[in-house]
């Protein structure tokens, strides 16, 4: 059995123009100490989906329309809020892109973590303490127990994304998501944030789902990829697949739009046009609008997810004419 | 050839209170500290560097949005570091800004036309038909419909905010272009739209580049030379290729090193990234002494600590600040 | 032309602020007491001062529909030229506060030198409670409605200009406004196009605030005596004279305090409902 399995997930945001679908048919698995990423621009719904799965989403205005999330056999679409909450650290846990406004200024680094320790085991202060000093350590803070005393604001950006994986991992969660847990970061903080993201796989055998908008941080970590467009999920492939033969036009696009360090190129092909509002989009396959490879079949109906190869997918009718 | 732009010693120091409420103290805040740089007519600079490390400030104090603390900056052969608002204002002409964040870059009450054509107003013309010709031959360059003239800014992508923010900037037909960070903002498939609109806008007008970024990809592809600045100085210039293949500061190393890989079969795990860095930047309220770079360079020696190495020139003009590099 | 102008953020701010009820609301009560005002000198012909020693104390009734007090004036004139007062005082101290506020608080937000010195005197003023130090000004002025307008201006405008300066020094950081200095844009410039017509929003939710804190105060003012002299027809005035009366009479200064109500409760909704539509910050929360 898949350790989190989310089939059909439909869900939408009432706005003041009406109703609008974040998320739509959206299915995946993931599996124990796999790392799977999902990458998307603004507006594809990866960051709706993982605040579903941690039953975060508000609601209203938020609503779940239709489908499941089986997290090792229970829905936690049918979870109470209070077994929901229980479920929140050990079971699944999430950080989020920006470490200055996801910790709680007022209250010192040890103080939360330990509040997250406790709000779960029934531990001493003087225990609690000391498993915050370790797992502090774990995530290569230096001189961590005299960090425990420290605010937020007194660290860096790389130091505060570290507290939050801290904070995040303290419970040893089978599932952690992190969301662009890296986008605010230096480029040399990303990569060292990464491979620690790495090493605390290995240790403690917890999936991740990484969602991301950068493939350089899907090809450094993920396992299997999944693609989201304008809330559904356009193509689906391990990750070597998806680098050597990306069937959906979209997930091209992306691999050669980003101008590399080992390329040279004399212009960058560029995806032409700009997201969809959700309003907006287009009848049929939703990026039928920027596809070059568009015809007017495409706009006739939303194509189905194919399997073409076992474990690549992708949601195309045009991909025998154009591979 | 003259260099379009030169600056010496350009600093920024900003002044911020520390301490307690009875013990006030200033301290300078060292965003920018003496850098030297040129830049040529027609070449596009790329100047790359993590976040603090005074890009952005330096890109303003060269086209004096900001005025410097100490230094110089020579533009078409005008120094505009001591100019009176009034004769400022007629070098102004020459150099414009593209900013990063499309949604702040616009005035939200002011509509398209209104944000493109104010600076020929400012210059003196009359809001009058050759006016509304002007902003509408430069709404076509940038690639938006004239259509798009009467609407405002929250009607407008990501992407096509920051080609309205193009034009205002090429209205007055510049020489010289400080492009800060203007694609980080933007959507991944929307980025490399404005990369080659400022490519070809750039054929077309001839126009010169100072372009602000922290992705090494980008600047790669659209730069001609990189500087990489660290800590408000700058530690390499070279041409872009000999940059990229051969970077000789420690800090430019560990940079490129730090770049995600481009395909998973790259993947490397361990003590082969030995070239990659720990910790992280130091505040530009107290800078490290001697280089700046000695508390996470992986190659440290005694006399780093002491001394600040000075800029040397090597071959093909590459130049370095590191007591590594042979001078 | 035949292009289709599209929607500017102030027209969309005026479609919003159709459909919010209590908005309206409040326009339909601040337009009757508006209305009121106006229209005083022909919808309440008797001279609200005109004794009629024999006809006091008499209830509201058919001969005056809000009745007559202690010296037999009718209520209704005295009310409705009361309403006129309130409403001229209201608009003056609106009216000076809106240019004087702006103008401090735009000078001091914008050119940091100033900013010391002028917030420095403005914390000052709103140190005291707004009645007392109104209450001086107006022992050092003179009890006239004129001289109850400025001392309600120097109260109140120091809040405006807090207010002024503080959206000012969000929007000079803006990059378009760093944008029009680069393309060589003077200060006047800067701050008439850029500057100003952004900071407006706020400006004018708390106008209309200061609209119902000015008509609250100048009726406490007359109440405790300080205010233009009686007998004056001010609704603080006729309250404070109806006081002694409240039993035997209470019509005296029950009508003019529901105006008095009415006036202020119309005005909060419409503050609240332009502070919905206008102010983004809050807008966010919802």
């Amino acid at each position: 059995m898949s350790l989190l399995t989310v089939s059909d997930l439909t869900t939408s945001f009432q706005t003041g123009g009406g109703e609008v679908t974040a998320v739509e048919n959206v299915s995946f698995s993931l599996e124990k100490g796999e790392i799977l990423g999902i990458v998307g621009e603004s507006g594809s719904g990866k960051s709706v989906t993982a605040l579903a799965i941690m039953g975060l989403l508000p609601r209203p205005p938020a609503r779940i329309r239709g489908g499941s999330i089986q997290f090792e056999g229970q829905d936690l679409l049918k979870l109470s809020d209070r077994s929901m909450q229980r479920l929140r650290g050990p079971g699944i846990a999430m950080v989020f892109q920006e470490p200055m406004t996801s910790l709680n200024p007022v209250f010192t680094v040890g103080e939360q973590i330990m509040e997250t320790i406790r709000a779960h085991e029934n531990l001493s202060q003087k225990d609690s303490f000391g498993r915050a000093v370790e797992m502090l350590e774990k995530v290569g803070i230096p001189s961590a127990s005299s960090r425990m005393t420290d605010y937020p604001h007194q660290l860096s950006g790389g130091q505060r994304q570290r507290v939050m994986l801290a904070m995040a991992l303290v419970c040893r969660p089978r599932l952690l998501i992190a969301d662009e847990p890296t986008t605010a970061l230096d480029v040399t903080i990303q990569a060292q944030i990464l491979e620690l993201l790495m090493d605390l796989r290995d240790e403690f055998g917890m999936a991740i789902m990484m969602i991301t908008h950068n493939m350089g941080v899907i090809a450094e970590t993920a396992d299997r990829v999944l693609v989201m467009y304008a809330g559904r999920v356009v193509e689906q492939a391990p990750i070597s697949r998806l680098f050597d033969h990306p069937l959906h036009p979209y997930t091209r696009g992306l691999l050669s739009c980003v101008p590399t360090l080992d390329q040279d190129q004399e212009r960058l092909i560029a995806i032409p046009g700009s997201l969809p509002e959700p309003s907006r989009r287009p009848p049929g396959c939703r990026f039928s609008s920027r596809c070059l490879s568009a015809v007017p079949a495409c706009s006739e109906a939303i194509p189905a997810l194919e399997t073409f190869e076992p474990g690549h997918a992708a949601a195309c009718i045009r991909i025998r004419d154009i591979a | 050839m003259m260099p379009l732009l030169e600056a010496n010693g350009l600093t920024k120091h900003y002044e911020v209170e520390t301490g307690g409420f009875f013990r006030r103290t200033k301290t300078a805040l060292r965003a920018v500290d003496g850098v030297d740089l040129t830049i040529e007519p027609g070449e596009t600079l790329g100047l790359v560097g993590e976040s603090g490390c005074g890009k952005s400030t330096l890109g303003r104090l060269l086209i004096r949005l900001v005025p410097a603390t100490a230094g110089r900056v020579i533009f078409d052969g005008t120094e505009i570091t001591e100019l009176s608002p009034k004769a400022l204002r007629a070098v102004r002409r020459g150099m414009q800004i593209v900013f990063q964040d499309p949604f702040g870059a616009l005035n939200p009450r002011m509509s398209v036309e209104e944000t493109v054509m104010e600076p020929l107003l400012i210059h003196g013309s009359r809001r009058n038909a050759a006016a509304r010709e002007a902003v509408a031959r430069m709404l076509e360059m940038v690639g938006l419909p004239n259509s798009a003239r009467y609407r405002f800014p929250h009607e407008f992508s990501g992407g096509q905010r920051q080609r309205i923010g193009i034009a205002r900037a090429l209205i007055l037909r510049p020489k010289l272009v400080v492009c800060d960070e203007p694609v980080s903002a933007l959507d991944v498939s929307v980025q490399a739209q404005i990369v080659n609109l400022l490519s070809d806008l750039q054929a077309e007008l001839g126009l010169t580049y100072l372009f602000i970024a922290h992705d090494l990809g980008v600047v790669k592809h659209i730069s001609t030379r990189v500087a990489v600045m660290y800590l408000g100085k700058i530690v390499e210039v070279a041409d872009k290729r000999s940059l990229y293949a051969r970077p000789l500061h420690p800090y430019t190393q560990a940079l490129l090193a730090s770049v995600p890989i481009t395909h998973p079969a790259q993947r490397k795990r361990g003590p082969t990234r030995e070239t990659r860095i720990t910790g992280d930047i130091p505040t530009a309220l107290a800078p490290p002494s001697g280089c700046r770079f000695h508390t996470r360079c992986p190659h440290v020696m005694p006399v780093c600590r002491t001394e600040e190495p000075a800029m040397r020139t090597g071959e093909d003009g590459h130049q370095a600040a590191c007591h590594l590099v042979p001078g | 032309m035949t292009e289709r102008k599209r929607a500017s953020p102030f027209r969309t701010a005026m479609r919003r602020l159709l459909h919010h009820r209590l908005f309206i609301l409040g326009c339909v009560l601040f337009g009757i007491v508006l209305f009121v005002a106006i229209a005083a000198p022909l919808i309440a012909r008797v001279d609200p001062n005109k004794l009629a020693m024999r006809a006091k104390f008499r209830p509201p009734g058919a001969d005056f529909i809000f009745g007559t007090d202690n010296f037999g004036r009718s209520l209704w004139s005295r009310v409705v030229w009361g309403a006129r007062l309130s409403v001229l005082i209201g608009g003056a101290v609106v009216a000076i506060n809106a240019v004087l506020g702006t103008a401090i608080g735009a000078a001091a937000g914008y050119f940091r030198h100033l900013d010391n010195g002028l917030m420095r005197i403005n914390d000052a003023l709103m140190a005291f409670p707004a009645v007392l130090l109104a209450i001086a000004v107006t022992a050092v002025l003179g009890p006239s409605v004129n001289d109850v307008i400025i001392a309600l201006a120097i109260v109140y405008t120091p809040r405006t200009a807090r207010i002024v300066r503080s959206s000012v020094i969000v929007l000079r950081e803006m990059e378009y406004v760093q944008a029009a200095r680069a393309a060589g844009a003077g200060h006047w410039r800067i701050l008439r196009h850029h500057i100003l017509p952004n900071a407006m929003a706020p400006l004018i939710v708390q106008l209309s605030f200061l609209f119902a804190y000015a008509v609250l105060t100048e009726a406490t003012l007359s109440f405790l005596g300080v205010g233009a002299v009686p007998p004056t027809p001010t609704w603080g005035n006729i309250m404070a004279e109806g006081r002694q009366y409240m039993t035997d009479a209470p019509w005296i200064i029950t009508i003019p305090g529901a105006a008095l109500m009415i006036t202020v409760l119309g005005l909060n909704l419409l503050g609240d409902g332009l502070r919905d539509v206008l102010d983004p910050r809050l807008r966010i929360q919802q």
